[in-house]
């Protein structure tokens, strides 16, 4: 270890100095909650089109998702964080995503991933729904059809960046089951 | 005795024209049933691939229902067309072909034609809330109906399903948003530890588009499972 500086009190516990500059730092609560909440995100894939299949190699090793924490993929919405909604959402589905995003526990975020998710996509007409902000609180749209695994990640990134700066989310007030937007 | 000769013959009143160099045969709909076993047993059409509904608005009898079959040996193809007025129905061909369940099923969904015989005669792709039939000229191109509920757990041939109280039966729904199934379908079934009791397939809705014949490639990837 280098000599003590000059401008440290020479009567101070020299193990204590030592000790401190090798693992603590000083931060405040709900960066450090944040920061660990930003590297845990667990997906819960619902894949219903052939955003499905692109999402599957983001989760894969080329693309690799574990990479920024978020590897564990929840089958059970009660054990995941994060909503990836990747594909069209029909109508006849809407209520069953509806009810998947009330069992998951807060905080909860939403990525709709491509055109379908994020506005219904070419299908417009009776049985698709134009986008599931309708439906649920979206915080992250990524665009594609279907995205590349990268704009992916990128969305993936955004929600991290949300969580890091502890980012104001309005569209999550007033949510109420079963209200169209 | 050539095909045209032999069901002559067998049917009154049939209309035979052609089509990208298949028969295309017309008949009434009180002739179908005996048509299609002809064409079943007689014949050898024995492959049912599809039926569809059309909806000509202009036309006195406003829905046709085409049904495509294929015969196994020769590989030839054979439309028959049935047309009907709003209001009346078309005898159900399950009896003979249970593909054509699901079929007349999505035709009376889509179009709103009504199958006489068919073992469950209710939709099929759009949700339970739904009004009207899409597929019609009538019905505007971009006109959405919001499902706001979820249907309890029931199984589709057995609407008046109940979990046996004394049995330790569990019904678990496997699908649609499973990368398997991707939306096209989900299984309701109901198990007794791991074993499964019984199992429904559901066809969900993705990739079926407004235009006015509905037979695409990706659709009948859909209902053919």
């Amino acid at each position: 270890m280098s000599a003590v500086t000059s401008t440290e009190n020479p009567n101070q516990d020299r193990s204590l100095v030592e000790d401190g500059r090798s693992f603590a730092f000083t931060t405040k609560l709900e960066s450090i909650v944040a920061w660990g909440r930003k590297n845990s995100l667990w997906p819960m894939p619902y894949g219903t089109a052939c955003c499905g299949i692109e999402m599957m190699s983001v989760m894969g090793p080329r693309y690799d998702l574990a990479r920024f924490g978020a590897e564990v993929v929840r089958f059970s919405p009660r054990q995941a964080d994060l909503l990836l909604v990747a594909g069209t959402i029909t109508e006849k589905m809407a209520p069953v995503i509806v009810k998947i995003y009330q069992q998951m526990l807060e905080p909860k975020y939403v990525i709709a991933m491509g055109a379908c998710a994020s506005s219904g996509g070419f299908y417009r007409a009776y049985h698709v729904l134009q986008g599931v902000d309708k439906i649920i609180p979206t915080d992250v749209y990524v665009p594609g059809c279907p995205p590349t695994p990268e704009a992916v990640l990128d969305g993936v990134m955004t929600v991290q960046k949300m969580i890091q700066e502890n980012h104001p989310r309005p569209w999550t007030k007033n949510w109420k089951a079963g209200e169209y937007r | 005795m050539n095909l045209h000769e032999q069901l002559n013959a067998k049917i009154p009143g049939l209309v035979w024209e052609k089509s990208f160099g298949d028969d295309v045969v017309a008949v009434k709909p009180e002739n179908l049933y005996e048509l299609a076993e002809h064409l079943k047993t007689g014949s050898h059409f024995d492959f049912l691939m599809n039926i569809t509904g059309t909806d000509y608005p202009g036309k006195e009898k406003r829905f046709e229902s085409s049904y495509e079959f294929f015969h196994s040996k020769t590989y030839k193809r054979l439309r028959v067309k049935t047309s009907v007025a709003e209001g009346e129905n078309i005898p159900s061909l399950v009896s003979l072909w249970r593909g054509a369940n699901w079929f007349e099923r999505e035709v009376y969904d889509m179009i709103g034609i009504k199958f006489d015989g068919h073992p469950n005669m209710s939709r099929i792709l759009t949700h339970h809330q739904f009004v009207g039939h899409p597929l019609r000229k009538d019905y505007p191109a971009d006109r959405q109906q919001h499902c706001t509920e979820s249907m309890p757990i029931h199984f589709d041939d057995d609407m008046d399903y109940k979990p046996d109280p004394n049995k330790n039966l569990v019904p678990i729904n496997i699908g649609p948003a499973h990368p398997a199934t991707h939306g096209t379908l989900r299984v309701m079934c109901e198990l007794d530890g791991e074993k499964v009791n019984r199992a429904n397939v559901v066809p969900q809705i993705v990739q079926a588009t407004k235009i006015g014949d509905f037979s695409l490639v990706q659709r009948q990837d859909l209902i053919l499972g």
